[in-house]
């Protein structure tokens, strides 16, 4: 069996590394983003709880607005007022994900920004992003939440017209500002409830469900780095069992009939006690649980609450 | 009045008094006696006279032995006769004959063969199985050609070991009580002191194979031991030693120390800890007898080193250092890293 262990691993090693070469150099994954339409229309302020039912100049200023930036940003936005109450930041991120891909679909640019007007504590808002606009507003949410929140009431305080009015002029303004950032080659997001990668290659902006460049050849290094060390230990592993074993016991040839002890005593001398106090110490601890769900879309966000 | 010299009982060197000691002891061996002791041992050896028949066999051993000799390697060969040595057993170069053996290297015993050449190549064959990165050739049928069935000339003591041992032993005891632990301590003064026998603790007295080789592929049992005759030399050969008793006893002295200390330790019961303070074995007696014990023998030189091989001819128990390929070692431990880095790769893009 040990023999063929030398001819099978090699062998074993020979198509596994083949298909590593293979998908490294040779198989591209599909780029499935499918970037923005040029439709500014899509984009709005979506207002169900009727805050604006005595200004609608003002819903209809943000609209426009919304369009504009649609436009200047080449993604989807969509601002929704809520009044419904989700029990948990999951349950919001569901709603926001799926609502999104309801109305623009998957994988396509854009943000879409939920205001919770439910009037509960604490209020749940949450951006949710998909597209390109993954890569460039992920690492920001909490700044962008924290300047939208400037303008917003804390949880269970009535949100006003005014409020809400300059929570949106900031998160567009936002949007602009961190949108016309390039991100680096390194930049990459990975949504592990679709197993879809967010990445830039040559310029391009690909949502794929294959690794980036730069993340599959650091993967390839610390892979390498623990085949090398498996490798060198079993290299003096090995080389430690070719060596001289002796096995010579020199007491088989002790005569036990003709030897005798002439004098076996073990003499008590002494005792003594020794006394140490325990030293006490205590240890704390923490626990910390997550959840997902699942979606075929990819996406990138985050809820804050206020 | 006439000064009285006394030979070492264990190598036969002069004694010399030690002052400190206040015994004779022996510059060479390091042993060393009292006066009452040695005249005790020289009462109890006596002077053995060969008989006829042992006469007659050292006669025959005389005319029919011939002598061998490596040109390579110096090693000295002897079979009967009947058979004509052509390879030396060790590095397998042509020997040639140097003439007849003379009576004092015939052995009084030895233990006959009892595995035959293919019982010791299948225990050869089922060691090296399991060594996958041997060179190639090591199992050639070329290679195993060159084993050799060889009786090789040992010097076998049976000795009396002085024990003297004194030593604090120590046992050690914890509980808690409250917020305190405590530890109790009890020492004892542990003595032994006795006299220890070994038999037969064989030192082969060829200087070419390794010492630590032939040590592995003990024991011997003695229980089988023949008187030395010509006919059990036929189809094989036998090593003339080199190495004679005087200077095998340091090794003897050794192992009987070790035997000894063997013996002792396992006397002591269960310490947690032991200072020793005085730990001594002397051989006070050493009865010798030269004797041939049989070994299949092989060598094989690889990148410029000797490896040595020998199996118990009597028990069949091999010792020996497999050569390593390194090369074919390398080259498997890089197959296997770079199967290891594409797997866990491989992996890596269904688990992150």
């Amino acid at each position: 069996m040990k023999k063929k262990l030398l001819f099978i691993i090699p062998a074993l090693s020979l198509i596994l590394a083949g298909a590593v070469v293979f998908n490294l150099f040779i198989r591209r994954g599909e780029n499935l983003g499918k970037g923005f339409d040029g439709n500014s229309g899509g984009s709005c302020v979506l207002d169900t709880v009727g805050m604006f039912s005595y200004d609608q100049d003002i819903l209809e200023e943000l609209d426009s607005l919304a369009k504009e930036y649609s436009d200047k940003l080449d993604m989807n936005v969509c601002i929704y007022l809520s009044e419904e109450w989700y029990n948990s930041d999951n349950a919001v991120q569901i709603f926001c994900d799926d609502t999104y891909d309801e109305i623009y679909g998957e994988d396509t640019d854009g943000v879409f920004y939920m205001i919770d007007l439910s009037g509960s504590s604490p209020a749940r808002d949450c951006i949710s992003t998909s597209g390109k606009a993954v890569l460039l507003y992920e690492k920001e949410l909490d700044d962008i939440f924290e300047r939208i929140n400037t303008h917003l009431p804390s949880g269970g305080n009535t949100a006003y017209p005014d409020d809400i009015d300059g929570a949106v002029r900031e998160f567009l303004s936002q949007l602009e500002r961190y949108g016309n950032k390039k991100p680096g080659i390194f930049s990459s997001y990975h949504d592990k409830s679709s197993g879809k990668y967010f990445y830039y290659r040559g310029g391009e902006f690909i949502v794929s469900k294959k690794r980036p460049p730069v993340a599959n050849l650091l993967m390839l290094l610390i892979t390498a780095v623990i085949g090398t060390v498996t490798g060198i230990i079993t290299y003096f592993s090995i080389k430690s069992k070719y060596k001289f074993k002796t096995s010579a016991n020199p007491g088989v040839y002790v005569s036990h009939e003709e030897s005798r002890l002439t004098e076996q005593s073990d003499t008590f001398i002494r005792s003594y006690v020794t006394k140490h106090k325990i030293e006490t110490s205590s240890s704390g601890g923490g626990s910390s649980s997550g959840g997902g769900h699942s979606h075929s879309g990819g996406h990138g966000g985050g809820v804050h609450h206020r | 009045m006439e000064a009285i010299e006394y030979k070492c009982p264990n190598c036969a060197a002069d004694l010399k008094f030690d002052p400190e000691s206040q015994k004779l002891s022996c510059e060479f061996c390091l042993s060393a006696f009292t006066e009452e002791e040695l005249r005790a041992l020289k009462e109890s050896a006596g002077e053995k006279v060969p008989d006829e028949a042992e006469l007659q066999t050292r006669q025959e051993f005389e005319e029919h032995t011939n002598l061998y000799q490596c040109a390579s390697c110096g090693a000295q060969i002897m079979c009967d006769d009947r058979q004509t040595a052509l390879f030396c057993y060790y590095c397998h170069n042509p020997v040639i004959l140097s003439g007849k053996m003379t009576g004092e290297y015939k052995p009084s015993r030895l233990i006959a063969f009892k595995l035959n050449k293919d019982r010791a190549l299948d225990t050869f064959r089922n060691w090296v199985k399991n060594r996958s990165f041997v060179p190639d050739d090591f199992r050639s049928e070329q290679q195993l050609d060159k084993i050799t069935g060889l009786y090789v000339p040992f010097w076998v003591a049976d000795c009396d070991i002085r024990a003297d041992f004194s030593a604090i032993g120590k046992t050690i005891r914890s509980w808690t009580s409250g917020d305190y632990s405590y530890t109790e301590t009890k020492e004892y003064r542990v003595v032994r002191r006795g006299m220890i026998t070994a038999n037969g603790i064989p030192a082969d007295g060829e200087s070419k194979i390794d010492d630590l080789l032939m040590e592995s592929i003990e024991p011997f049992n003695y229980n089988e031991l023949q008187p030395f005759s010509m006919t059990y030399l036929t189809g094989f050969f036998a090593d003339k030693y080199d190495v004679d008793k005087t200077q095998v006893f340091p090794r003897i002295k050794t192992r009987a120390s070790q035997a000894g200390k063997k013996i002792i330790r396992d006397s002591i019961g269960a310490y947690n800890t032991l200072s020793v303070n005085i730990e001594q074995y002397n051989i006070m007696k050493t009865d010798w007898e030269y004797m041939m014990l049989p070994v299949w023998f092989m060598t094989y030189n690889y990148n410029g080193t000797v490896y040595e091989f020998a199996i118990n001819g009597q028990t069949g128990k091999l010792a020996g250092t497999p050569p390593l390929d390194k090369q074919k070692l390398r080259m498997f431990c890089t197959a296997l890293g770079i199967g290891i880095t594409a797997a866990l790769y491989l992996l890596g893009g269904v688990f992150f």
